[in-house]
């Protein structure tokens, strides 16, 4: 199951793959790069762990939960710019072990975040 | 947030709008920055810089106290680059201004300058009119020429930095062949209103594209062109960001305007920190430090952008002018990058020139 944060990512809690949202990457624009964190490295809920870069800015992507993380999607590297808005939601950036789910608690369902962006 | 003469065009054309120098401006339209940056290149794309301030300027004394450029040695009908100097040699804004008759100039400035500019100008004892009923917009690219001629039989005349008064649907406008991307084009001051009618009369175009302030800044840099703000500032001077070309022979012997010293020191004796291209290895953004290949920290990013055209990552900023090599590490977030340095312009200009 997905949960989303308030600043727009989603972790699906029973594979720990990490994306963001389409309605996130539709303000962005379009991607033209995307920076991945490291195989094996520790992140704590919040910490930035990738960064979607479109032509005008980058935004930084955080972690819903923590965990460690096991497998970036190194396809994402390689043509970020194949992504767009309609498959992005299912375009995971890393995926990770998670430490604690209970720390998804107070994270949003796909419902509630629809509705936060209306 | 003040509003453009367009707005209600960005907004039904459902814009992504961002507050820019005050303005809530267009930063792209639905296709995207790459798809019009692109259209720009290959085709024609418009934009609204109705932001920007436009100014006559009555007398050209006052002025050149204030400024590089020579006014009495620019020809009616020409419009050419320019900045208004501090007392250290750094930039308070840079402009274009045209020679409308002898004595009478036509000045652009950038939106988020106005004010202060206008306050210097008073300062200084410049006899100036804001023009405050007309909009700007600019149509650029290699089917400018041939769009504007089509649709409102203007402009094929004309040549790089030449400049006049037309009529478009019975108005007086102005026109000059200039503009931001680097591409052959033109910037049109145009009555409130018609602007509109011309907008839509351009837009149905099958050639012309809107396109927003996203587009117009990474077409700047691909084509090396300074943003006020970035490459420069108060604290950085032309000679520093290159820019030598835009001051005249007359004014770099004589002088006699704020700063002149400065910069005709750097000019003969060379300077500190000098702007450079960079390819970096991924996106590199403002405010990136640079460091040598020995870890020293030897300047920072300006500008940084992805480059639709040579698809890669672009950026400029300022190096310690003793540095010879050809590559420089980047510190982005918590990793040092390469980067190597190139020139500018990233793309090559398409000016024509007659």
């Amino acid at each position: 199951m997905k949960k989303y944060t308030e600043t727009h990512e989603w972790i699906d809690l029973e594979n720990g793959h990490i994306g963001i949202s389409s309605y996130a990457i539709a303000q962005l624009g379009d991607v033209v790069f995307v920076d991945l964190p490291e195989v094996g490295k520790e992140i704590n809920k919040g910490d930035e762990i990738a960064v979607v870069e479109s032509v005008k800015a980058a935004s930084e992507i955080y972690a819903p939960v923590s965990g460690i993380i096991v497998e970036v999607n190194e396809t994402l590297k390689s043509a970020p710019a194949k992504l767009n808005p309609t498959n992005w939601e299912s375009a995971w950036f890393v995926k990770i072990e998670i430490k604690d789910k209970s720390e998804a608690d107070g994270l949003k369902n796909h419902e509630e975040y629809e509705a936060m962006v209306g | 947030m003040a509003k453009t003469i367009l707005y209600d065009i960005h907004t039904k054309l459902n814009a992504k709008i961002a507050s820019f120098a005050g303005y809530d401006m267009p930063i792209n339209y639905e296709k995207g920055i790459i798809f019009e940056h692109n259209f720009t290149r290959n085709n024609a794309g418009l934009f609204d810089v109705s932001h920007m301030g436009q100014v006559v300027i009555n007398g050209s004394d006052a002025f050149m106290k204030i400024a590089q450029v020579d006014l009495k040695a620019l020809k009616i009908g020409k419009q050419c680059y320019g900045f208004f100097t501090n007392e250290n040699g750094g930039v308070i804004d840079d402009f274009m201004i045209a020679k409308v008759a002898e004595e009478k100039f036509f000045l652009v400035v950038n939106a988020g300058c106005k004010d202060k500019d206008f306050a210097h100008m008073e300062k200084h004892k410049v006899d100036f009119d804001i023009i405050e009923n007309m909009g700007l917009i600019a149509l650029q690219g290699p089917l400018a020429r041939k769009v504007l001629d089509e649709v409102f039989k203007v402009g094929s005349d004309m040549k790089f930095l030449d400049f006049k008064q037309v009529e478009i649907m019975g108005k007086k406008c102005t026109i000059s062949c200039s503009g931001y991307t680097g591409e052959d084009g033109y910037e049109i001051s145009i009555p409130f209103d018609i602007i509109h009618e011309v907008v839509f009369k351009l837009i149905a175009h099958e050639n012309v594209e809107l396109c927003g302030l996203g587009a117009r800044d990474s077409l700047r840099l691909e084509a090396g062109l300074c943003l006020y703000g970035h490459e420069l500032d108060n604290e950085t001077t032309p000679i520093e960001a290159g820019l030598l070309w835009a001051v005249p022979k007359s004014r770099r012997e004589n002088g006699g305007f704020i700063g002149d010293e400065v910069i005709t020191n750097q000019i003969k004796n060379g300077v500190k920190k000098k702007l450079k291209a960079i390819l970096p290895s991924i996106p590199a953004r403002e405010g990136v430090e640079i460091y040598d290949n020995n870890g020293n920290l030897i300047g920072k990013i300006t500008s940084g952008t992805y480059s639709p055209c040579l698809k890669a990552p672009i950026a400029c900023g300022y190096i310690n002018s003793d540095y010879n090599e050809e590559t420089v590490k980047l510190k982005v977030r918590d990793k040092m990058i390469d980067g190597k340095i190139t020139t500018l312009p990233f793309v090559k200009h398409n000016y024509f020139r007659g």
